[in-house]
């Protein structure tokens, strides 16, 4: 399993990177929406985990990138965010965001949810 | 002693991991000026966007070690930055600068921790 995690919490990536790692997954880190959009191209992840808060409202247009790149499209993308709006998950699963993580998050329910994401692609392949 | 953190509950949380802790501690340590300096402008300027989206990146990666304190200090700041209502702005930011005083020497005594 592959997952590229966007979010400029030098301190959450560190956390999740190390934890997921040490379950096997692959992580591959950015830390502003180009690096992710640029990263997401390139390495082609199973799953992208987005902090859609990052600086600039940047997070969210990298989303909505990456909903519209040809190549990215069909990656699941699981959206991470500090805000307190109650109506935060509905819209940002409008964009195109498959799951809904609150800041702070948990690894090992990024790592349940990862699983799930990806259960029915590994099983068929 | 008054601590700004929930330590029991944090070192509950990286009881299998406490290496792992120290690094993170590290980190924030490391970021945390910047954090604290984007706020800082934000608040001179009286820029509540800039406050805003400082303050909220500051509540985040605080979230990541239970302080919460320092979680609600800076969402006090978030908050007045959204509504755009300053009132209040400079005590709001002088209570975000004790609580983190507190809290980076909180996580000073985990980050050195580890590298003993």
């Amino acid at each position: 399993m592959k997952v590229l995690l966007a979010d400029d919490d030098r301190v959450l990536t560190h956390l999740l990177s190390s934890r997921l790692q040490a379950k096997g997954v692959v992580t591959i880190v950015a830390h502003d929406a180009m690096q992710a959009f640029m990263s997401a191209m390139k390495s082609a992840p199973d799953v992208i985990v987005l902090d859609v808060q990052m600086p600039g409202g940047t997070g969210t247009a990298a989303l909505t990138r990456l909903k519209q790149s040809a190549k990215t499209s069909q990656i699941p993308v699981v959206v991470l965010t500090g805000s307190i709006e109650p109506e935060a998950a509905a819209s940002f699963k409008a964009l195109g965001a498959i799951e809904f993580l609150r800041k702070p998050v948990d690894p090992e329910e990024l790592y349940r949810v990862l699983c799930t994401l990806l259960a029915p692609q590994e099983r068929a392949g | 002693m008054d601590t700004v953190t929930n330590k029991d509950m944090l070192l509950a949380r990286f009881a299998e991991h406490p290496e792992l802790l120290g690094e993170l501690a590290a980190i924030f340590l490391e970021d945390g000026p910047i954090r604290l300096s984007a706020i800082r402008a934000g608040v001179e300027r009286r820029d509540a966007g800039a406050l805003e989206a400082a303050a909220h990146a500051l509540r985040g990666s605080a979230a990541n070690f239970e302080a919460t304190q320092a979680v609600d200090a800076a969402l006090k700041l978030e908050l007045m930055g959204g509504s755009g209502d300053l009132t209040g702005v400079d005590a709001a930011w002088a209570d975000l600068q004790r609580v983190m005083g507190k809290l980076n020497l909180e996580l000073g005594a985990l980050a050195v921790r580890r590298s003993i």
